[in-house]
């Protein structure tokens, strides 16, 4: 093929190849065409026509650190969407850690998703990698922590100076769903920044709450933010039923938000078996003005 | 279906200057078959108005000659 034709042309000529199932060497010439728009291109039909993924999946990972960002772009969004079929191995996983130390965070965090998606990466190299100055690309290591059930490095990212990676501490938390867990998710139920409260507290729903953690969730109750007082009484449903707790909850069913009200019937629909004095008050929650805190269990 | 009689405003307008010339991408992944070759011009344009807003015609498009004009209320 001469690439003194227009980008254009060869994009065509491409898309006719297309058609005829072309193998990996004869898209190889477009794949690296001078012209990023043909070598995006490429990439797109050799998603549609691969049928040998051990071969084409590290030309996917290779294009992760394309020099140009929209064949960069491309390659990220084939990465995540072809996540169920690619098929790793050498090439494949040295692309991918090359991309992780990529320039372009939306390249490293595409890489780190794959590694751990993939299952090619270990607790150590995440921790190495967590050094990262992206906010988004040490988000998305916190999910991959949380794909290896790594307990300590999650409580090691709690301290994290960006509330949204120690937000995404807290509810990765709750997906390992570990009750050793909740001293890291007590540490961030007490955290400066709201949504990081109410989001551990949330997450104890998941993992258990501890007395230590019942207590703190009891005061959340009292806080301003609704968000808050929902994820407290979220956790509460998981903590053992006692009298201050049900007192507090039961006046949550009052609460001026109706998501912290549904949250409170939960709660108290979960210490129902326990403690059937919570009925009478639940049943109250039948005549409530929305229609979801209406979920009285039992 | 609805035909699109105005072709700036439809949902997916194809920049006519920069669409390729028999490139049938964007036509190929419209899973509404909301789009179409012009036999005059052999570029893509939107000939029936109607759009899941998917947004791969955009995404495939080589030379970003295609915009989704996504409704303020769908963002």
């Amino acid at each position: 093929m001469s690439t003194g034709a227009a980008p254009s042309a060869r994009i065509v000529s491409l898309l006719e190849l297309a058609d005829e199932d072309p193998t990996r060497e004869e898209l190889e010439q477009y794949l690296g065409d001078p012209a990023p728009e043909v070598r995006r291109t490429a990439l797109s039909v050799l998603s549609d026509t691969a049928e040998d993924w051990a071969e084409a999946s590290p030309v996917f990972a290779v294009a992760l650190t394309d020099e140009d960002p929209a064949v960069r772009y491309a390659a990220t969004k084939l990465v995540r969407e072809l996540s169920e079929v690619l098929v790793p191995g050498p090439e494949f996983d040295a692309a991918l850690r090359c991309a992780a130390a990529h320039g372009d965070a939306v390249v490293r965090l595409e890489a780190i998703d794959a590694l751990w998606r993939h299952r090619l990466t270990t607790v150590d190299e995440l921790l190495d990698l967590f050094a990262d100055p992206d906010v988004a690309v040490r988000c998305e290591i916190v999910l991959g922590f949380v794909s290896l059930d790594a307990l300590d490095a999650l409580a090691r990212a709690a301290h994290d100076p960006e509330p949204a990676v120690r937000l995404a501490v807290a509810r990765g938390l709750g997906s390992v769903g570990d009750p050793r867990g909740v001293t890291t998710l007590i540490e961030l139920a007490t955290d400066p920044e709201y949504l990081v409260r109410a989001g551990a507290l949330s997450a104890m729903a998941q993992t258990g709450c501890s007395d230590d953690a019942a207590h703190i969730a009891v005061s959340a109750l009292g806080e301003e933010a609704w968000e808050v007082r929902q994820g407290a009484a979220n956790a509460l449903s998981a903590a053992a039923p006692d009298e201050h707790g049900t007192t507090v909850l039961v006046r949550a069913l009052g609460d001026r938000n109706l998501d912290v009200r549904k949250a409170a019937v939960k709660a108290l629909g979960a210490w129902l078996p326990g403690r059937p004095d919570v009925r009478p008050a639940l049943e109250s929650a039948l005549s409530d003005v929305d229609a979801t805190c209406e979920l009285m269990p039992g | 279906m609805a035909q699109a009689t105005h072709r700036i405003d439809v949902p997916v307008s194809v920049d006519q200057s920069k669409c390729i010339d028999g490139c049938t991408l964007c036509v190929d992944v419209c899973p509404l078959d909301s789009l179409a070759i012009d036999p005059e011009t052999n570029k893509a344009y939107m000939h029936v108005d109607e759009c899941w807003y998917c947004g791969p015609c955009a995404a495939r498009c080589p030379v970003d000659a295609v915009t989704v004009n996504i409704p303020y209320l769908l963002r």
